[in-house]
C-alpha cells in the first residue's frame, strides 16, 4: 500500500516537475505574467507538501526555500530575468535528483549550494524589482490588447444560455404555424428547458378550440447566436411576441455561481429587489412567499426554478466534461492490452479459415461479424497508444534555451502539430534522434548573432520542429534559419575520410546525404554539444529501425531542413509472406522492391551475388542461412530489398502474397539469432518469423570483408 | 344510471390539428355529460399539436371541476410523446408510458 502511495507521488512530482518547467519558460517569455508566476508558486507548494507527507524531508526542505525565494517574486520584490530563470530550472532539475535518491551526500551538498544561490539572488535583485517589473507591465498591457482582439472569435464556439420567451398570439394556429415544431427547433440546437405557462387555459366548455392559450419560457444553453434563435422564429408576424436575452455571465465563472432565484425573477422583472429584500426577512422559501403574498404567479416561480436547475445542470455537465476526458492508465496494461487484442486478430483469423472448411453459413457470419468487431478494438486500442508528439516537443524548449546559452546564441524554438498523435513506442524512441537533430541545428546550423546581423538577419535565430500526417505517415521537420549546410567543406571531409573518391561525381543531394555516413562530422572543433562523429548516421540508424527515413534539404545561407518520415505505428506492419522448406517468413513491405526468380548456380555459397539489369546486388541465400532441411524447389525466387543505401537480394522458396502482422516479441532464446526482429501468429496457428533486413544486411557486408 | 357507469371512450387517429380541434372539442364535451370517467385512447395517434394539447388540458380541467375521472390508453407515438415534452407539459419525451398523464395533469390541473 505504502508503496503505491508512493509510486503515486513520485507519478505526480514528475508530472508537477514537467510541469514546472514548461512554466518556467513560459515565464521566460513572459516575465510580468501574474498568472504563470502563480502557477509556478502552487506547483512548488504542491511539491513541497506532499514530499513531507510522504516522509521525502530533504525535497521538503530545499523546495521549501526555493519557494520562499520565488514568493518575493510573487510580491512584486524580486524581478523576473533570465539568470532567476535559469537557477530555479537548476532548482526544478535538482529537485528531480533527489527524488530518484534522496540521501545522496553529493546531493545534499548541492542542495545548500542552491539555496545559497537563489538567496544571493534574491538579496542582490530586490531592490532594482520595481523599476523592471513596471516597464515589464507595460510591454504586457501591449500584448494583452493584441490578444484581446483574438477572443471573439472564439466566442462562436463558447457555450452560452439565453431565456426566450415566447408568447404567441391567439391566432397563431390559424395561419398554419404549430408551435411545438418551433420549440421542438430550439430543443434541437442545444441543452433546452421549456416552461409552459398553461394557466390561460379556460375551461373546455368556455374554449375556442381554435386560439391558441399558452406561452412558453425556454432556457437554452447552445453555441449558436442570436440570430440563429431568432430565424427559428422567423415566420411569425409581430402579433406574437419573442423575446430573447442572454443570461449566461459573460466570462467563463470558475468556480461556477449558483444564481439565487431571486436574482432571476428580479433579472426577468416579475419581482423588484425590494420586495425580495422584505421577503427575505421571513424565513420560509423564498418562491412560497411570493405567490403565496406578493402577487407571484406559481408558474412564474416555477419558470424560475426550472431556470435555475437548467443552469445547475449546464455547469455540471460542463464540470463533469472537464474532469472525466482523461484518465491515468499504466503503459504496461496498455501493452498486455494489444498483446490480447493481437492474439485475437490471430484467433480470428483461424476461425475465419475454420469456417471457410466447414461450410456452414451461420458459423461464417458470426466470423464476419466478430471479425469486424474485433478490427474496430484493434484500432480503437492502437489509438489509445497514441500521444500526441508535443509532450517530447515541450521538452526541446528546455534544450534550446541552455544550449543556445551556453553557445551565446539567440535562438527560439518554434513547434507546430504538437497534437499530432504517434505510437508511444515511436515517441520514446524518437526523442535521441530529434535531441541529436535539434542539436546540431542550434550548434552548427544558426550563426552567432553578431554574424547573422553582418548578413543581414534577424539576429535571434529560430529552430522550427513541426509534426504532420502524410498518410500512414508522420513527418517530422526540423528546419533552422542558419547558414546551411556548407557543401564544399562536406564533400572536403568525405575525401579526407576515403568515404568518396575524387573522381566521383556527386550531385548536391549526394553530397548533403555524405553527412550520415558513418564517422562523418565537419565540425572544426569538438564541443560538448555536438561534433563528436557519431552523429547523423546514429539518428539515421535509429529512425531506420522505426521503420522510418530521414532526408535533408538545405540553402545556403538560408538554412537547412531535415525531414523524418515516420510509420503511424510500430505494432503492425505491412509485410510479404514468404515460404522456405516448410517455414514461413515475413519481408516487412516498406523495404521491399521487387521479386525476381532466382536461378541457384552450381556450388552455391550462403553469400554472393548476382547480376540484375546491370547492376551487382549481393544476396543472401535463407535456405542455407537459416539451415532450412530438404532440397530447394526447381525455381527459386529472390526477393530485393533495400536495407538504408544499398540493396540486397534475399533467396526463398516462393512469395504467397501480402501479410498485416501483428508483431510479437522473440523469447530469449533468440537473443542471438541475427537476421530476425520478431514473430507473429498465422491463421492457421503457425508462427512465422519476422526478417531483419538491416541485420541481414550487415551479414553480407561481413562476409564480403572475410573475402576481401 | 347505468350509462352514467360506463366509462367513455375518446379514440384520437391520425395526425390532429387546429381543425379538428372544434370536433374534437365536441366530442370530449358529450364524453364528459354522458360518463363520470373519460378514458383517452391515443394509440391510433400519429401527430398532433399544440391545439389538441391545449384541449386536452382544459378536459382535464373541466373533468376537474366537475369531479370526473380522466385517463390516458395506449401506447403514444414518439411524435405525439415528443410534442409533449417540447411544449414543457412532461418532463422529457423519454418517460415511461404511464408517466405522461401524471405529470401532464399536474400541469394542466395546477391552477385550480
Amino acid at each position: 500500500m505504502t508503496d503505491k502511495m508512493t509510486e503515486i507521488f513520485l507519478d505526480e512530482a514528475n508530472d508537477l516537475l514537467d510541469k514546472l518547467e514548461d512554466l518556467l519558460l513560459e515565464l521566460e517569455d513572459n516575465p510580468s505574467d501574474a498568472e504563470t508566476i502563480q502557477a509556478i508558486f502552487r506547483s512548488m507548494h504542491t511539491i513541497k507538501g506532499s514530499s513531507g507527507m510522504f516522509g521525502f524531508d530533504q525535497i521538503s526542505h530545499f523546495t521549501h526555500e526555493v519557494e520562499t525565494a520565488f514568493d518575493e517574486v510573487r510580491n512584486g520584490r524580486v524581478a523576473v530575468t533570465k539568470q532567476l530563470v535559469t537557477i530555479t530550472l537548476k532548482a526544478r532539475d535538482h529537485i528531480r535528483l533527489l527524488l530518484a535518491d534522496e540521501n545522496d551526500p553529493v546531493a545534499s551538498e548541492e542542495s545548500s549550494r542552491l539555496i545559497e544561490e537563489i538567496q544571493e539572488y534574491v538579496r542582490i535583485n530586490s531592490s532594482s524589482a520595481a523599476k523592471s517589473a513596471r516597464e515589464e507591465s507595460e510591454k504586457k498591457e501591449a500584448a494583452k490588447k493584441t490578444s484581446a482582439k483574438k477572443s471573439p472569435e472564439k466566442d462562436g464556439e463558447k457555450e452560452v444560455t439565453w431565456r426566450i420567451l415566447f408568447r404567441p398570439s391567439p391566432a397563431i394556429f390559424l395561419n398554419g404555424t404549430r408551435p411545438h415544431t418551433l420549440l421542438a427547433e430550439l430543443c434541437r440546437m442545444g441543452t433546452a428547458t421549456v416552461s409552459v405557462f398553461s394557466s390561460k387555459i379556460p375551461l373546455l366548455s368556455e374554449m375556442d378550440p381554435e386560439n391558441c392559450y399558452v406561452s412558453w419560457e425556454i432556457v437554452l444553453t447552445t453555441t449558436e447566436d442570436q440570430n440563429a434563435i431568432r430565424d427559428v422564429f422567423i415566420f411569425l408576424d409581430e402579433t406574437n411576441q419573442v423575446e430573447i436575452t442572454r443570461i449566461s455571465p459573460e466570462e467563463e465563472l470558475d468556480p461556477p455561481i449558483q444564481k439565487k432565484i431571486g436574482e432571476i425573477l428580479v433579472e426577468k422583472h416579475v419581482v423588484t429587489p425590494e420586495v425580495i429584500q422584505e421577503v427575505l426577512q421571513e424565513k420560509k422559501p423564498l418562491g412560497q412567499i411570493l405567490s403565496e403574498s406578493k402577487g407571484v404567479s406559481q408558474e412564474e416561480i416555477n419558470a424560475a426554478l426550472k431556470e435555475q436547475q437548467h443552469l445547475k445542470e449546464v455547469q455540471e455537465k460542463k464540470l463533469q466534461e472537464s474532469s472525466s476526458q482523461t484518465i491515468k492508465v499504466n503503459s504496461d496494461k496498455l501493452d498486455k492490452l494489444i498483446d490480447l487484442v493481437g492474439e485475437l486478430v490471430t484467433f480470428n483469423a483461424r476461425l475465419g479459415q475454420l469456417s471457410q472448411n466447414t461450410q456452414n453459413s451461420t458459423f461464417s457470419t458470426l466470423c464476419e461479424q466478430g471479425e469486424r468487431l474485433i478490427l474496430e478494438l484493434r484500432d480503437t486500442t492502437m489509438d489509445m497508444r497514441m500521444l500526441p508528439i508535443g509532450t517530447i516537443f515541450s521538452r526541446f524548449r528546455r534544450l534550446v534555451r541552455d544550449l543556445a546559452g551556453e553557445l551565446h546564441k539567440d535562438i527560439e524554438l518554434i513547434t507546430e502539430g504538437a497534437d499530432t498523435e504517434l505510437d508511444k513506442t515511436v515517441i520514446e524512441k524518437l526523442n535521441d534522434p530529434l535531441v541529436h537533430l535539434i542539436r546540431n541545428s542550434v550548434d552548427h546550423g544558426v550563426e552567432t548573432p553578431d554574424i547573422r546581423a553582418q548578413n543581414g538577419k534577424n539576429p535571434m535565430g529560430s529552430v522550427t520542429l513541426k509534426a504532420q500526417h502524410a498518410g500512414a505517415f508522420v513527418l517530422i521537420t526540423i528546419e533552422d534559419d542558419g547558414a546551411g549546410l556548407n557543401k564544399e567543406r562536406i564533400k572536403q571531409k568525405a575525401l579526407e575520410k576515403n568515404l568518396i573518391a575524387p573522381t566521383d561525381d556527386l550531385t548536391d543531394q549526394e553530397i548533403c546525404e555524405l553527412i550520415f555516413l558513418p564517422g562523418f562530422s565537419t565540425a572544426q572543433k569538438v564541443t560538448s554539444v555536438s561534433g563528436r562523429g557519431v552523429g547523423m548516421d546514429v539518428v539515421k540508424k535509429d529512425i531506420t529501425a522505426l521503420g522510418g527515413t530521414v532526408s535533408v534539404t538545405t540553402q545556403a545561407g538560408k538554412g537547412s531542413k531535415f525531414i523524418l518520415k515516420l510509420p503511424l505505428t510500430l505494432a503492425i506492419i505491412e509485410g510479404i509472406l514468404v515460404k522456405i522448406g516448410d517455414n514461413f517468413f515475413v519481408i516487412p513491405l516498406s523495404n521491399v522492391i521487387e521479386c525476381l526468380e532466382f536461378h541457384r548456380p552450381a556450388n552455391s555459397k550462403v553469400c554472393s551475388s548476382l547480376n540484375i539489369r546491370n547492376d551487382v546486388v549481393p544476396y543472401i541465400d535463407l535456405r542455407t542461412f537459416f539451415g532450412v532441411e530438404g532440397e530447394p524447389p526447381a525455381v527459386e525466387q529472390i526477393v530485393i530489398v533495400n536495407d538504408q543505401d544499398s540493396r540486397i537480394g534475399l533467396v526463398i522458396d516462393k512469395v504467397i502474397g501480402n501479410y498485416q502482422t501483428v508483431i510479437k516479441p522473440l523469447g530469449r532464446l533468440y537473443k542471438y539469432v541475427s537476421g530476425l526482429s520478431g514473430a507473429t501468429i498465422l491463421g492457421d496457428g503457425s508462427v512465422a518469423l519476422i526478417l531483419d533486413v538491416y541485420k541481414l544486411s550487415d551479414v553480407i557486408k561481413e562476409v564480403d570483408i572475410h573475402n576481401g | 344510471m347505468a350509462a352514467q357507469k360506463k366509462a367513455a371512450k375518446i379514440q384520437l387517429k391520425g395526425d390532429l390539428a387546429v381543425h379538428n380541434a372544434a370536433a374534437l372539442q365536441d366530442e370530449m364535451l358529450s364524453a364528459l355529460s354522458k360518463s363520470d370517467s373519460v378514458t383517452v385512447d391515443f394509440s391510433a395517434l400519429e401527430d398532433m399539436d399544440v391545439a389538441v394539447l391545449q384541449l386536452l388540458a382544459a378536459l382535464v380541467l373541466e373533468a376537474k371541476l366537475k369531479k370526473k375521472e380522466v385517463t390516458f390508453t395506449g401506447v403514444f407515438s414518439p411524435s405525439v410523446k415528443q410534442c409533449f415534452a417540447v411544449a414543457g407539459f412532461i418532463a422529457s419525451e423519454h418517460i415511461p408510458d404511464d408517466q405522461v398523464y401524471v405529470q401532464f395533469a399536474q400541469k394542466a390541473g395546477k391552477v385550480l
